[in-house]
């Protein structure tokens, strides 16, 4: 079995424990047009009953709705919040949100779908599958300041997976201080419950809350 | 005493917090097991119960003479998981040896896995024995539970107080599934092979290492239940992930002809050990 099989096979166990967990039968994915968001959605769809899977795709439609309620938001996290919004709308389901590892620990505060099936899957994981990955754009610029989204993510590795104080040696102090930084920005969030599938040794809201 | 003995891994999901669906699916395998000639079936950790019971831990926990025996009465020996209740009201994680009705033996999990995903210290009492033990076939069996076999001090002790074959129930989650997964395993399992290897090589034992299937949470319990020769052979494995079946026949003749050419067993001196940590022990702040 390859790891890609592996790795789909336990993504969509979990997913499937967290429908009888929560008592429903399809999950909401807010399909942001990421290469996660396709990922995920080609794996629950071979794994998965016949409609188990409702993409929430382009909610332009709804940004009128958001601008009315004065919510102070650029366009792009209107259409997040819109597609969240659409999402909580699905009935029984419960919402999915696709981001990668790399994304959910330097982009702030957790987003509050309960399932975060790829939490446990780093953005370069994420690039050798796909080919590409995707982050808010203040990662994708440490990302950028790291030599690429490959020494990034080894500096998390270190800091995540092995508990290294020294995490992140290659790096510049400036870029440590800054992820350390943004690591923080997320850390109340990461007390608060999620649905993860466990890949790695530290995982979000089972075992990584520093 | 019996020169072969057949064994047999249940590997299973156990239903959480569902006694009665474990011990009925249990019931069914040990009849299918009988028919096939086994002898033992041995069940992964906590396989009458699930394993994240959390807070359910009170409610589940039965006294040992509570215990499904009268659901064993077969030829087929089972080893089950469940939650005993003790004298002292102490819920402890055990691992129960059942045979024609009645309890062969029980063993109390020693190390509580309390760290990183674990909370077993929280919701379990700590067992503080352990003993090799007679059992069907004359054979000698020791029983260890998860995270005791990676305390080689208690292989150590089972090996010192006779035990042929070591039963180790767990309740592995599958971790390096993706990243650091060998030809498609997981990769947490290279450290269970070496450690089930190193014991039955070491001190001419059969391993057999009991690992559940199923998803609870977060968590996905790998599978890959396996039984090590007492030459470091693996001679039967489970499927990854999926409820398998893994049978074996053991032979007194291999345990002895692994212990002929070394002598590792033989010079063991436990009292050498017990000189040592005395010492160590005394010295200690």
């Amino acid at each position: 079995m390859s790891p890609e099989v592996r790795l789909g096979d336990v993504v969509a166990a979990v997913v499937q424990q967290a429908m009888r967990d929560y008592g429903v039968s399809r999950i909401a994915l807010l399909d942001d047009d990421s290469p996660e968001a396709e990922l995920l959605a080609r794996i629950l769809h071979e794994r998965l009953a016949p409609g188990s899977v409702v993409r929430i795709t382009d909610a332009a439609d709804l940004d009128p709705v958001l601008h009315a309620l004065g919510a102070d938001l650029s366009q792009g996290e209107v259409r997040t919040e819109a597609r969240r919004l659409r999402a909580r709308l699905i009935a029984d389901s419960i919402a999915a949100s696709p981001g990668n590892k790399t994304a959910l620990l330097l982009g702030g505060p957790l987003p509050p779908e309960p399932l975060l099936p790829f939490g446990d899957l780093y953005a370069s994981d994420v690039e050798q599958l796909t080919g590409g990955w995707s982050a808010p754009p203040s990662v994708r610029a440490l990302a950028q300041q790291a030599g690429g989204i490959g020494p990034l993510d080894e500096a998390l590795r270190e800091w995540a997976e092995g508990r290294n104080p020294e995490w992140g040696s290659e790096l510049s102090d400036q870029l440590r201080t800054s992820i350390a930084s943004a690591l923080a920005a997320g850390r109340a969030s990461r007390i608060t419950h999620h649905v993860v599938p466990k890949l790695g040794s530290r995982t979000l809201a089972v075992d990584l809350y520093d | 005493m019996k020169g072969t003995l057949r064994v047999r891994i249940e590997q299973f999901a156990p239903e959480l917090g569902d006694t009665t669906a474990n011990v009925d699916h249990l019931i069914e395998a040990s009849r299918t097991a009988g028919a096939d000639g086994v002898d033992l079936m041995i069940t992964p950790e906590l396989s009458l119960t699930g394993y994240e019971l959390k807070d359910s831990t009170h409610r589940v926990a039965m006294p040992l003479g509570s215990a499904p025996t009268r659901s064993f009465t077969g030829e087929c020996g089972v080893v089950v998981g469940l939650v005993e209740l003790g004298t002292d009201f102490v819920p402890y994680n055990a691992a129960v040896h059942i045979h024609a009705g009645r309890i062969v033996h029980s063993h109390r999990k020693l190390y509580l896995p309390t760290y990183g995903m674990f909370d077993e210290g929280r919701y379990f009492g700590r067992g503080s024995t352990i003993r090799a033990y007679d059992g069907p076939g004359g054979w000698r069996y020791g029983l260890l539970i998860c995270e005791d076999l990676w305390h080689p001090s208690l292989p150590y002790l089972l090996a010192m107080d006779g035990a042929q074959v070591i039963i180790v129930q767990a309740a592995a989650g599958g971790r390096g599934g993706w990243n650091g997964a060998q030809a498609g395993r997981f990769a947490s399992w290279a450290a269970w092979h070496h450690l089930a290897c190193a014991a039955a090589v070491a001190y001419g034992v059969y391993v057999i290492v009991a690992n559940r299937v199923g998803v609870e949470g977060s968590v996905v319990f790998c599978g890959g239940s396996f039984i090590v020769a007492p030459d470091g052979e693996v001679i039967a494995h489970g499927d990854d992930l999926g409820d398998d079946r893994v049978t074996a026949d053991l032979s007194i003749d291999r345990v002895m002809s692994a212990r002929r050419p070394s002598a590792h067993a033989r010079d063991e001196d436990p009292h050498l050990v017990l000189r040592e940590l005395r010492r160590i022990v005394r010295a200690a702040p």
